[in-house]
Formats: C-alpha cells, sequence, structure tokens
C-alpha cells in the first residue's frame, strides 16, 4: 500500500471512531440538554398549578374539571403526603395521534384544601423525539462533510507536499551507476526533503565517482599489464630460438608461453570490459551477423571434429546489423567457443539465426547452470575450465546490452543447455 | 635493410633488435621522442615500428610530422593504448599497420616484411626458399614449378613461416595470426597443428618436404636447410 493510501486509511479509522463516538457522545448531549429544558418548563407550570390551587379552584370537581380540559394535568388524591418532586418517563395514549407516545412527566405533591393530592404534568415527548433525531442527523451531517472535506484536502495536500519525494524516486528508479550526467533530484523548501535530496546527492554522486576512478583504474592497470606482458611473450620469442634447447627446457617454456597467453588475454578481456562499460565509441558499421556466424564456426571446424561434435545450423542466408565488426564477432565466439568447451564428447550443437534471434544450443552436464552467476566477470564455479579467465559470457553480455539485444540462460532437460540473444 | 624501431622500453627494444638482427635487418633505435623525431627526419628507413606513447611526447605527432616532411616510410604502430580510435587516428595518418602490444616476434617480423614487399615489389613479388617459391600478390605457391592449392588459411601461415625462416615460432604466434585478435578463445591449439599439418602434407606430396619441423611441443621452424 502507497504512503498516501496507508495514511489515508489510518486517518480513516480514526475519523470514522470518532464520527461514530461523536454522534452519540452529540446525542446524549443534546438530549440532556432537552431534558433539562423540558423539566424546567414542567417545573415552571408546577408552580403557575400551585397558584391556581390556591386562587382559583374550590372543589375536587374543578380538579376533574381541569384534567378533563387538560390531559395533561392530573391530581390524584392521597391518604398520606406523597414521595418528592420527581421526573420520569412513561409511556401513554395521545388522543391527537391515536398511538402510545412517550410522555415526560412531573410528579409532585401538593396540598389543596388542607389534603394532599399527587400532581403529574405531563408533555409529549413525540415532536420533542424528532427534533432530537434532526439535530442529531444534521450534526452527523455536519460531521461527516468535515471528515470528507479533510480527507480530501489531506490527499491534495499530501500529494503536492510529497511530490518532491516522488519526483526523487523516479530519479532514483531511473538511475544507474554508469550513467554519465550527474543525478539532478528537485529543488524543495520542505527541509526534511532538502536534507533527504542533499543527502542521496552526496552518496550518489560518491558512488559514482568510484565507480569511474575504479573503472579508470580497471582500463589502466589492462594498459600498464600491456608492455610488461610484451617484454615477457617477446623474450620468450627469442627464448625459444634457442639452438641447444632441451626437451625438458622446451617443457617449462610451454608453460610460461601458456600462462603468458592466458594473461594477454585476461588483460585484453580486462580492457574491452572497461571500454564496453565506458560506452566508449567503437566504429559502427554493416555487419552481416549472418557471415559472421558461419566464419567463426568455420575456424572452429576442428575442435569440433576434435570433440566429435554433430554441428546442426539454420543459419539466415544474410542478416546485415548497425554494429561493430569486431564486437559482434566476438559476441558470436565467445557464445560458440562456450558451447563447445562446455560440451560432452560426442555432443551437439545446434546453431539457429532469425531475423529477430541468435540461438546456440548445446548438450552438457545435466544440470542447469546457475542463471544469474553465469554473467558475473570471474565468476567461480566447477563448470569454469582450467585455462578459463571466466570474462566471456561478462563480455558477451556486455556487448548485448551496447547494441540492445537481450541475452538469456536457458536449461532443458535433461542436459542441453541454450544460450539466446534477442535481436532488437 | 634498414629499420628504425621507436620503443621506450629497454628490455623490450633489445628483444626487437635482437629478433630482428637475426632477420638480417639493419636496426636503429629511438627510445625517446626528440631522438626518434631527429632520425626520422634525418635518414631514409624502410620501415618504422613506432611505440605512441613515448617520453616527450605522442607518437602520432610523429606520424604527422612525417607525413609533413613526406617521408616515404613504412610505418608500423605498436601501442599499449588499445583504445579503436588510436588505430584508426594512427592509420589515418599514414602508418600501414597497427600491432597492440603484447605482440609475437614473428608477427611483427612478418608484417615487416608484408609491409617491405608492398612498398618494393608492385607487381611481381616473388618469395623463393628452397624449391619453394611464392607469388604473394597472386596467393600462389609452387614447387619446382608444380603449383600446391592451398588454402587462404595455409597460404597464411606459409607466409608467416617464410617471413620467420629458421626461427621457431610457437604455437601461439601462429594461432594469432591465423585468427586475429578475436580468437583467443581457445587455449587449445588443434586448429594450428591442423593448418600445419595440411601444409607440411601438400608441400612433402609436392617434393617439398622437411621444411617443417616441429620443436618439442613449442611450435614450428621452417628451414629449407634441414631438407634431407
Amino acid at each position: 500500500m502507497k504512503l498516501l493510501a496507508r495514511t489515508t486509511v489510518f486517518f480513516l479509522i480514526y475519523a470514522s471512531i470518532v464520527a461514530v463516538g461523536g454522534t452519540f457522545v452529540y446525542y446524549g448531549f443534546i438530549s440532556k440538554i432537552y431534558y433539562a429544558y423540558v423539566d424546567r418548563t414542567l417545573s415552571r407550570r408546577k408552580l403557575r398549578v400551585e397558584k391556581a390551587l390556591r386562587l382559583h379552584l374550590r372543589t375536587p370537581a374543578d380538579l376533574a374539571f381541569w384534567h378533563q380540559l387538560d390531559h395533561n394535568v392530573e391530581f390524584k388524591a392521597l391518604s398520606a403526603p406523597g414521595p418528592p418532586v420527581s421526573f420520569s418517563q412513561r409511556m401513554m395514549y395521545n388522543e391527537l395521534t391515536g398511538q402510545i407516545v412517550p410522555y415526560r412527566q412531573l410528579a409532585a405533591p401538593v396540598e389543596f384544601q388542607g389534603r394532599p393530592y399527587r400532581l403529574e404534568l405531563r408533555t409529549t415527548m413525540l415532536d420533542s423525539q424528532e427534533l432530537l433525531a434532526r439535530i442529531v442527523l444534521a450534526g452527523a451531517l455536519l460531521f461527516g462533510a468535515l471528515l470528507v472535506g479533510l480527507l480530501v484536502l489531506q490527499h491534495f495536500l499530501a500529494r503536492r507536499m510529497w511530490a518532491p519525494f516522488y519526483h526523487t524516486l523516479g530519479e532514483l528508479q531511473r538511475y544507474k551507476l554508469d550513467q554519465h550526467q550527474p543525478v539532478r533530484l528537485a529543488s524543495t523548501r520542505i527541509p526534511e526533503f532538502k536534507e533527504l535530496n542533499s543527502a542521496l546527492s552526496r552518496v550518489l554522486n560518491r558512488n559514482q565517482r568510484i565507480y569511474h576512478r575504479q573503472r579508470e583504474f580497471t582500463e589502466n592497470a589492462a594498459h600498464e599489464l600491456q608492455t610488461p606482458l610484451a617484454i615477457l611473450r617477446t623474450k620468450l620469442d627469442l627464448l625459444v630460438q634457442a639452438p641447444d634447447l632441451t626437451e625438458e627446457q622446451a617443457g617449462h617454456i610451454e608453460a610460461l608461453l601458456e600462462v603468458t597467453q592466458r594473461l594477454t588475454h585476461l588483460s585484453r578481456s580486462l580492457l574491452l570490459l572497461a571500454h564496453l562499460d565506458q560506452q566508449l565509441f567503437f566504429p559502427t558499421e554493416t555487419v552481416d551477423l549472418a557471415a559472421a556466424v558461419r566464419t567463426q564456426l568455420g575456424q572452429m571446424r576442428e575442435q569440433l571434429s576434435v570433440n566429435n561434435l554433430t554441428l546442426t545450423i539454420a543459419v539466415l542466408e544474410t542478416l546485415p546489423l548497425a554494429a561493430n565488426r569486431s564486437l559482434l564477432e566476438i559476441l558470436v565466439s565467445n557464445l560458440l567457443s562456450n558451447a563447445i568447451r562446455h560440451n560432452v564428447p560426442g555432443g551437439e550443437l545446434i546453431v539457429t539465426l532469425t531475423a529477430e534471434e541468435f540461438t546456440v544450443q548445446n548438450t552438457g552436464r545435466a544440470q542447469a547452470l546457475p542463471a544469474d552467476q553465469l554473467f558475473v566477470r570471474f565468476r567461480p564455479g566447477p563448470e569454469r575450465p582450467p585455462g578459463s579467465v571466466g570474462l566471456g559470457l561478462a563480455i558477451a553480455r556486455q556487448i548485448c546490452e551496447t547494441y540492445g539485444f537481450l541475452l538469456n540462460y536457458h536449461f532443458q532437460a535433461p542436459a542441453r543447455h541454450i544460450m539466446h540473444v534477442r535481436l532488437q | 635493410m634498414k629499420l628504425l624501431l621507436v620503443e621506450d622500453e629497454p628490455e623490450l627494444l633489445a628483444s626487437l633488435v635482437s629478433y630482428l638482427q637475426a632477420q638480417h635487418y639493419i636496426c636503429e633505435v629511438a627510445i625517446t621522442y626528440a631522438q626518434a623525431q631527429e632520425k626520422m627526419l634525418l635518414y631514409n628507413y624502410e620501415c618504422i615500428v613506432l611505440d605512441l606513447t613515448l617520453p616527450g611526447g605522442d607518437g602520432l605527432e610523429l606520424l604527422r610530422e612525417l607525413q609533413r616532411h613526406q617521408k616515404a616510410a613504412g610505418v608500423i604502430i605498436t601501442s599499449a593504448r588499445a583504445a579503436v580510435d588510436d588505430r584508426i587516428t594512427g592509420l589515418e595518418l599514414g602508418a600501414d599497420d597497427y600491432l597492440p602490444k603484447p605482440f609475437y616476434l614473428p608477427e611483427l617480423s612478418a608484417r615487416i616484411s608484408a609491409l617491405v614487399r608492398r612498398r618494393h615489389y608492385q607487381g611481381t613479388n616473388l618469395l623463393q626458399a628452397g624449391k619453394l617459391s611464392v607469388d604473394v600478390p597472386a596467393r600462389r605457391a609452387t614447387v619446382e614449378g608444380h603449383p600446391v592449392t592451398l588454402t587462404r588459411t595455409e597460404f597464411d601461415l606459409l607466409l608467416l613461416l617464410l617471413a620467420n625462416q629458421g626461427r621457431v615460432i610457437t604455437k601461439g604466434a601462429i594461432a594469432e595470426h591465423l585468427s586475429g585478435d578475436a580468437a583467443e578463445q581457445f587455449d587449445t591449439f588443434e586448429s594450428v597443428y591442423a593448418h600445419v599439418k595440411n601444409l607440411k602434407r601438400k608441400l612433402t606430396e609436392a617434393g617439398a618436404s622437411n621444411y617443417i619441423r616441429m620443436v618439442y611441443g613449442l611450435g614450428y621452424r621452417f628451414d629449407t636447410s634441414s631438407e634431407t
């Protein structure tokens, strides 16, 4: 749930609790006030009745007559003085409506001509209850309107005030470590966001600096390696010319040659990766991918026959692409050589190229490779053969990224490994 | 045949001199920009092997100067800078070839001899080695007049061998020569064995046997004197 939605929900829960509780409290409060008012009116009427008892009424028949005129005034003769003044609620038949309706009643002991009576004064609560209900309804409506208004207001305010946050979030989502332009976060007057943005900018720019420095380091390191490697290679070239070389010496030299070869490959691969990372300019030309695939396959004929592999090709006649020739060749060669290297003797190699995709399938170990680690630089793992520097697939993926291709690995039981390049 | 080797790394320079002198080239050396500039403008060289990063200046500047003075020397750039635009700029400035470091000495030797041949013999260009003669522009080889049919790769291999006669060429050098930079993917040298075997068989069938000898497991040597 989004932050805003979450706060709104909590706000809503709180508001409805307050609204429900508030309505009850409000109702109780209003009705209390109303009863107090009714009771005061009844008390005032009682004073008037007491005055009338003293001044105008003569006989008990007058009392009965009064009750007949006004049902809400009733006298009851008592043998002993009655209980003190009390208010109560009672249900009674109402002639006007023909229904039993609630009444508020005041019962008070009075004295008439020296004898005790109980006076009951009543007033109907029918209209007043309706009134009460309306008052409460009006209150509830008001409350509701306030609530809705507040919600809407909160929503819009939050959206407006959180705008810098969402902008920053968007920037972060688009952020790539290797992008060239620095991150630009929107300026805001809200101190918290200001601090957030400045902290983020600091971190991001620092990261970028470190990343660039590291890339430069890789490139420089690879460069610096070339000259010592050149010396090593040329010295070995001279060493093998020695006229009285023994077989044992030759063996040592061969090992050195091999290591030098590996180092050279390693440093060149690193350099290539550094250049790809930097998105250095690689001149683009029209390259026939189909021809490149066929050429590379031709160069690997020996490896294929040594491992006794069956090659199946379904490659388009021609597929011109705008790309750098050497990069495409490296991509194709890395995928193909990988498929040969990790094959089993007597296995299969299937190469297909359509306008949409380039696929290399090979038989191999009866176990899927960890797809998430496959394209990692210097990938460790048991499937890495001795002598491999573990950069081939990383380079392949980087080349694919450069040209917007998508490189994927699939495993098909029982033992088929598939490399998939989606072109465009 | 006079060469100028421009290289600031003394050990590498020593290797170049040692190998190329044994190939009967006359080698002069320059280890700074200023030295290179002076010698380049003062004398005429068949070929200049030029490192780009030099104390005192950029090798590409030397190329510009060479162009300004219209010196007719072939130039092979050897550089540790693998940047693509360096290669392009170098070739645009009139360099004939570009060999990234680290390189194999037989490869450099082959490039030099190819360059020298291109510059000297337009049209006919016949290489002789024992009974074997090779017409480079026509890409044709004959043994005592009998044509030997070679594939493109076998012919390239033969040129490498001929440019380094009597020297041991390691398998790595052959592999790189045959497949370029891109094909270092294999640590196995099966294709080298296969190509050498085929070439050897074809030459033997044509009557030039034992020219190519394997030197332990290291590599191969082309030698017409070892003919039996």
